[in-house]
């Protein structure tokens, strides 16, 4: 049997490693099941922006009414897209656990890629909140009437997964960049935050000033409501082919900074 | 009280092992005072009205809007309560819905233009009624904060989520051993968690009041009130996040989950209570329930502070706000203590 070094320093028996596919299966549905098994998560990506749509649905029920547009048709979308951009806060929290370090660990002197790990929690997170949206949007539809764009539901969607593919990305390189869990959970909350505010998702910011707007596209999230909003109300698809493409330039950037920076140490 | 301060001695050491804690809340707070500065000194609260028409035309409609608009007084365009901006081609439904105008006036040369807009048939008719040039009532004004109260409004959301941050060291504590060692010994757990809820306010205190000295000293921005009156405001601030964030600390043993359930939490109140911008109730329920988050009562007092009534006045005005935050403050406190002595007499650490 030949024995070579590899990048981390460890021993790899040619061979002896799991297949890729196989072991990242592996970790994804535990990952999966680990995510699904814990409410808080789930009430977190379900119940909390739909208390969210209701709450500032209601208090500005005023401020809408004409061409048959409500409240819940703008909060219904902004705050489906800041249930995709709080998807970071759920990879951040997840990756390093602490009850599942010693198995990650465990997991990291075993013949598998480090690149599984943090991959299969991206992935794994993703696929936990697209079920939640799922939910999230039935309910936005069929219960209170919100407009996802009909026909053009498809695009839609298509932007708010990517969203949320990027957002579960940036929280697992935020735990890399940051090496540890706790300081990437408190950096990843408020800079959330100060997107949505500022990228108009809790209250629309354009109309208060023209400067306001200019500062308002500094969010990301303004873009990506831009191209979601020109969908659902212009059917003006223009928007999502480089929304779509910068999303995934950058879940590919978080992605390899992820590469770049993950330590196994960091999980001693 | 030495074991208090040995407790406080001990978190030091644990921050100063953690530099990122403070750069990262103060960071945070730093750009949330500038974010409101910034909205409060720009608002024009004015509906915005997209005017697609010959400019120079003589349609009664344009005379209406352009009594003002079209002279040097753009101000007083549409008897000066909306504010008006010239469009080549209607905008599109996206920019109604994104409130970038609210409505959007096509002026065809006749008696009444067509008025497209998403608000309300209330906001229509008074358009409408402006445009043929009947008198309206201007809507009631909705007496915009200033940047004072925005910059505590701001403020309200990021530093309920800072809260957590230090209570961290209680969390770990709990799970390493720590506190059950300390408990036990002879301070015992109230000179420990003493000490846990000084610190923390002390880490969210003191930077806050930095940076708005960051804001007014070094960057020159107008912050509204004197440093007492943001004193006097960021104490009560402080109060009820370090409680809220002990609460859930001592209430919710993992801490990821704890995350969760005080961001969802926060946010919801926070917006509830109006911390960006003042809702108006109709329904007497949402009045009640509303007027019971502290919050609210927090940014009474920043109002109250604002309006700069005489002192005896402001003063008793202010006692009953005071006394909302202050009390729900000490109810969290002592709703975290009683579960975590009940936890730890029971044997869970």
């Amino acid at each position: 049997m030949v024995v070579q070094r590899i990048g981390h320093g460890e021993m790899e028996h040619r061979g002896a490693r799991i297949g890729g596919l196989r072991a990242f299966g592996v970790l994804f549905r535990r990952d999966l099941l680990n995510l699904f098994l814990n409410p808080a998560w789930i009430m977190f990506n379900t119940v909390f922006p739909l208390l969210l749509v209701l709450v500032l649905g209601y208090l500005t029920k005023g401020n809408y009414g004409g061409m048959g547009v409500t409240s819940y048709d703008y909060y219904g979308v902004t705050l489906l897209l800041f249930g995709a951009l709080s998807t970071g806060m759920t990879s951040a929290n997840s990756f390093m656990e602490r009850h599942i370090m010693a198995s990650n660990l465990r997991v990291l002197y075993a013949p598998i890629r480090p690149f599984h790990v943090y991959s299969a929690k991206i992935v794994a997170t993703w696929v936990f909140t697209a079920a939640c949206f799922a939910a999230l949007t039935a309910v936005l539809h069929f219960g209170l009437g919100v407009n996802l764009g009909g026909p053009n539901f498809g695009p839609v969607m298509a932007v708010v997964l990517l969203l949320s593919l990027l957002s579960s990305a940036v929280g697992v390189m935020a735990c890399c960049l940051l090496r540890s869990e706790e300081l990437a959970n408190k950096a990843v909350s408020p800079v959330t935050q100060l997107m949505a505010v500022v990228g108009g998702l809790f209250f629309p910011l354009d109309g208060l000033s023209p400067t306001l707007a200019r500062l308002s596209w500094f969010s990301p999230v303004k873009w990506v409501a831009e191209a979601v909003f020109r969908i659902i109300y212009d059917g003006d698809g223009s928007m999502v082919g480089p929304t779509v493409a910068v999303l995934l330039v950058g879940t590919g950037f978080a992605w390899a900074v992820c590469q770049g920076t993950f330590r196994t140490e960091d999980y001693v | 009280m030495r074991s208090t301060l040995s407790v406080l001695a001990v978190n030091v050491a644990r921050a100063k092992g953690r530099p990122w804690y403070v750069v990262m809340t103060s960071a945070f707070m730093l750009v949330a005072m500038l974010v409101a500065v910034l909205i409060s000194a720009k608002v024009d609260p004015r509906p915005v009205i997209a005017y697609v028409g010959p400019v120079d035309s003589s349609s009664p409609v344009a005379a209406a809007v352009r009594a003002g608009a079209f002279g040097e007084d753009a101000e007083a365009a549409i008897g000066g309560m909306f504010r008006v901006e010239f469009v080549e081609e209607a905008p599109r439904v996206s920019q109604l819905m994104r409130n970038r105008f609210d409505a959007v006036v096509i002026d065809g040369g006749g008696e009444k233009p067509d008025v497209v807009t998403v608000r309300g048939d209330a906001f229509r008719d008074r358009l409408e009624a402006a445009l043929i040039g009947s008198a309206v009532d201007a809507e009631p004004p909705a007496a915009p904060r200033g940047v004072g109260a925005t910059i505590v409004g701001y403020l309200v959301m990021f530093m309920l989520i800072s809260g957590s941050t230090y209570m961290n060291f209680f969390t770990d504590d709990k799970r390493g051993g720590t506190f059950r060692r300390v408990a036990t010994s002879p301070p015992g757990l109230p000179s420990y968690l003493t000490g846990q809820l000084l610190f923390n306010g002390a880490m969210l205190y003191v930077p806050a009041m930095v940076m708005l000295a960051v804001l007014k000293i070094v960057l020159g921005m107008d912050i509204g009130f004197s440093f007492g009156e943001y004193g006097l405001l960021l104490a009560l601030l402080t109060a009820l996040s370090t409680a809220f964030g002990f609460f859930v600390a001592a209430t919710v043993e993992d801490p990821d989950d704890g995350m969760a359930v005080a961001a969802a939490a926060i946010i919801v109140t926070s917006l509830l209570a109006g911390a960006f911008f003042a809702f108006e109730h109709e329904d007497a329920f949402m009045k009640v329930l509303t007027g019971l988050l502290p919050q609210k009562s927090l940014l009474a007092a920043a109002e109250t502070l604002e309006r700069g009534l005489p002192a005896t006045e402001t003063v008793g005005q202010l006692v009953g706000p005071v006394a909302h935050v202050v009390g729900a403050s000490l109810l969290l406190v002592a709703g975290g203590w009683a579960v975590s002595r009940r936890r730890f007499r029971a044997g869970a650490y």
